[in-house]
């Protein structure tokens, strides 16, 4: 069974009996497509589906959870190859290189997801901390600004970012008084 | 550039040294046009290179290779069949670039080709021209790639002005190069442009109907693209795709009859293009002919059933899917069906999303505030599976119908300036975007949930604005006419709402259901 399938189906039996009817069928229908026989050569793709089933953007996840920072980085560069405008594969690399203690690109890949993408939450967020590594607190907030305008609904990104930048003000002020 | 097309055209007309034969003069199972593309291959082969070429230019991937693969086996020395074969593993050169494996063989595939060697130096350069896109896919980004692509095919239009094939190629990779954020569709139009002037030359070529189909394939250019829709299915009838694609069209400028048609015919030939069934379910709802959408649907299960593997990409069949079930109650204002619609859980989620998305604008619609906060958060953890998928288009759609049903939430609790805050901004986000060349067929305009929100709120006035609006991008829609006529009604304006009224009734002339908005047009034509 392919990937379609697998899950699709997995959906039909949470399907409650009493709710059958042409839903369902339909629903059914999503269970039964791809399942019997390979889907056709086809006609469109979705860019992101593809970055998603792609070998290196899959080695660079697992690198990623792994916190092999390096490894993420050789394996989300090469999926950016093939999806250069995939706003979300710049982000990880952001993270990336941040996180192997490499700022500059850092900031290039994040700039570069939000050029993609400006209502990127995640790297509105990570670029935010990362200019409070460098100590610009200035940026840090101008993301910060960002998200607001951005998280109608309540997003995590913000009181993230938020709790970072009060720390990092609180750790400023105490660093300034120990100074005194 | 207009000056360079002039004279090619005119060049063709002087020297029509590749004149046009009938490609295979068929049943309509057989049809894909005529294609002219000469080749040094033997002869015996020719029509066969033509009719694989044929396919190409209707994305009929796969049976494509296969054509220029049995090619190879009577003509071992055709160096462009193996180009054939590396074109169609490129496929659809709109959408995403092929996976690694595909973009090693079509590499391998144009190897074997400068290994035979072409016996002309026209045909090396094809070679050559399409090896620009897969010479080191593995360390060179995909837009470089494509950009030397579409460079190299440039230069053989200039090389070979009579090449009437290279400038259809041009033509598709000046529409694969179109940046995806210009709003002025510059490729498109100059691509558009290469292919009006090649259609006098050969009306039946399956890939200026087609190209022309995707050059106009956006709300602001649409209209122009009627002509070429027209023409395309009957061109090249063997093809799902092609009979399938002038509904794109169709659908965007509401012209449902022939969307309709035109999935029709698709089905008749390929009975699991689930996307197709979901075209035809839409246009059926705008006519208010709720049974045959229904019948559409139930047909497209009953096909699944069989064990149809469902025609096109994994993603494009489940949101079909999902998609044709939310719109029989969405599109006929059934919260409460929307509301007990069973939940669509694929791996997909772009397809759960729309589903969640139905389900929770109908429970907020007949009042369950509670329950459509639960579907906010379902729809907010497949947003968080699509960013995590590197999927920022979708995870954008996602947000959208977080924003749409958070809106209606907040109209139920009654803090108005919240609901229209967030269904403004859904709106806004939706009319930003540029939709994506796969057209997943919308779901349902957000600008008209907006003008329905107003028009609950007592503000009349903006909500026939928003209702205007959202009728010039998404033309023809009954609930647009609807809630157009009734918006003007209660805001005083007596002519506009005949108007809408009416044509709320022309367009459901054919309808097969009993709705309550054409009693209620009717009534209101009848008092004046």
């Amino acid at each position: 069974m392919n990937r379609s399938g697998r899950a699709t189906r997995a959906a039909v039996e949470r399907i409650r009996p009493s709710s059958r009817g042409l839903a369902a069928g339909l629903a059914l229908a999503a269970a039964l497509a791809c399942t019997a026989l390979p889907c056709h050569a086809v006609e469109w793709d979705d860019d992101a589906q593809a970055a998603a089933a792609d070998p290196d953007y899959a080695a660079g996840r697992k690198a990623y959870e792994a916190k092999d920072w390096n490894t993420a980085i050789k394996y989300f560069s090469t999926a950016a190859l093939r999806a250069p405008d995939n706003a979300d594969i710049q982000n990880y690399l952001g993270f990336a290189y941040r996180k192997a203690g490499k700022l500059e690109p850092a900031f290039k890949h994040y700039k570069r997801a939000l050029e993609l993408n400006p209502r990127h939450r995640g790297a509105h967020e990570y670029i935010g901390e990362a200019y409070l590594i460098a100590g610009d607190l200035a940026s840090a907030q101008k993301h910060l600004e960002a998200l607001r305008k951005i998280c109608l609904l309540p997003c995590e990104e913000l009181g993230d970012l938020e709790r970072e930048i009060t720390a990092y003000i609180k750790k400023s002020s105490a660093g300034r008084a120990t100074a005194k | 550039m207009k000056n360079r097309i002039l004279l090619f055209a005119t060049s063709f007309i002087l020297f029509p040294i590749l004149a046009l034969a009938p490609l295979r003069a068929g049943t309509a199972a057989e049809q894909l046009g005529r294609v002219s593309f000469p080749t040094s291959c033997d002869p015996k082969v020719q029509a066969q290179f033509e009719r694989g070429v044929a396919m190409l230019h209707s994305y009929w991937f796969g049976p494509a290779r296969k054509t220029f693969e049995a090619i190879l086996q009577q003509d071992p020395s055709c160096a462009m069949a193996h180009w054939g074969i590396a074109v169609d593993y490129l496929g659809n050169s709109h959408a995403a670039p092929p996976p690694p494996k595909n973009a090693q063989a079509a590499w391998e595939a144009l190897e074997k080709a400068r290994a035979i060697g072409a016996k002309t130096q026209r045909e090396r350069e094809w070679i050559e021209a399409l090896s620009a896109y897969f010479r080191d896919h593995d360390k060179v980004p995909v837009d470089v790639r494509l950009r030397a692509y579409d460079k190299a095919m440039e230069q053989i239009t200039q090389r070979y002005p009579n090449d009437y094939e290279a400038w259809v190629f041009y033509a598709l990779t000046l529409q694969a190069t179109a940046p995806k954020t210009d709003r002025t569709y510059a490729n498109q139009l100059k691509s558009a442009s290469i292919l009006e002037n090649l259609l006098p030359q050969n009306p039946e070529h399956p890939g200026v109907a087609h190209f022309l189909i995707h050059a106009y394939d956006y709300p602001p250019l649409a209209d122009k693209g009627i002509a070429a829709a027209t023409r395309y299915a009957g061109i090249a009838p063997a093809a799902p795709h092609a009979r399938h694609m002038p509904s794109h069209i169709y659908s965007m400028v509401g012209m449902w009859e022939e969307s309709i048609a035109s999935n029709m015919s698709a089905l008749e030939i390929q009975p699991d293009y689930y996307h197709t069934s979901d075209f035809m379910v839409y246009a059926h709802m705008q006519l208010a002919q709720d049974a045959k959408a229904k019948a559409v649907a139930r047909k497209a299960a009953e096909v699944a059933r069989t064990g149809a593997p469902g025609f096109g990409a994994p993603l494009v069949v489940n949101t079909a899917l999902a998609a044709m079930e939310a719109r029989l109650v969405l599109e006929s204002a059934d919260w409460k069906g929307a509301a007990a619609m069973p939940v669509y859980s694929s791996e997909f989620a772009a397809a759960n999303s729309l589903n969640r998305f139905a389900r929770g604008l109908g429970m907020a619609r007949s009042g369950d505030a509670a329950g459509a906060k639960a579907e906010i958060e379902a729809i907010k953890g497949l947003r968080a599976a699509l960013e995590k998928a590197g999927n920022s288009y979708w995870a954008g759609r996602s947000e959208e119908h977080m924003l749409a049903v958070s809106a209606w939430v907040a109209h139920v609790e009654g803090n108005r300036d919240q609901a229209l805050k967030f269904m403004r901004a859904a709106a806004d986000l939706e009319d930003a975007r540029v939709k994506h060349v796969a057209m997943e067929n919308e779901l349902y305009p957000l600008r008209e949930l907006l003008a329905e929100l107003l028009l609950e709120t007592g503000q009349t006035a903006a909500a026939l604005r928003e209702f205007e609006t959202s009728l010039k991008a998404t033309p023809n829609r009954y609930r647009g006419f609807y809630g157009a006529a009734r918006a003007a009604e209660a805001a005083g304006d007596r002519q506009k709402a005949a108007d809408y009224f009416g044509k709320l009734i022309a367009l459901a002339k054919n309808a097969d259901t009993t709705r309550p908005e054409l009693a209620r047009a009717k009534g209101y034509l009848a008092q004046r």
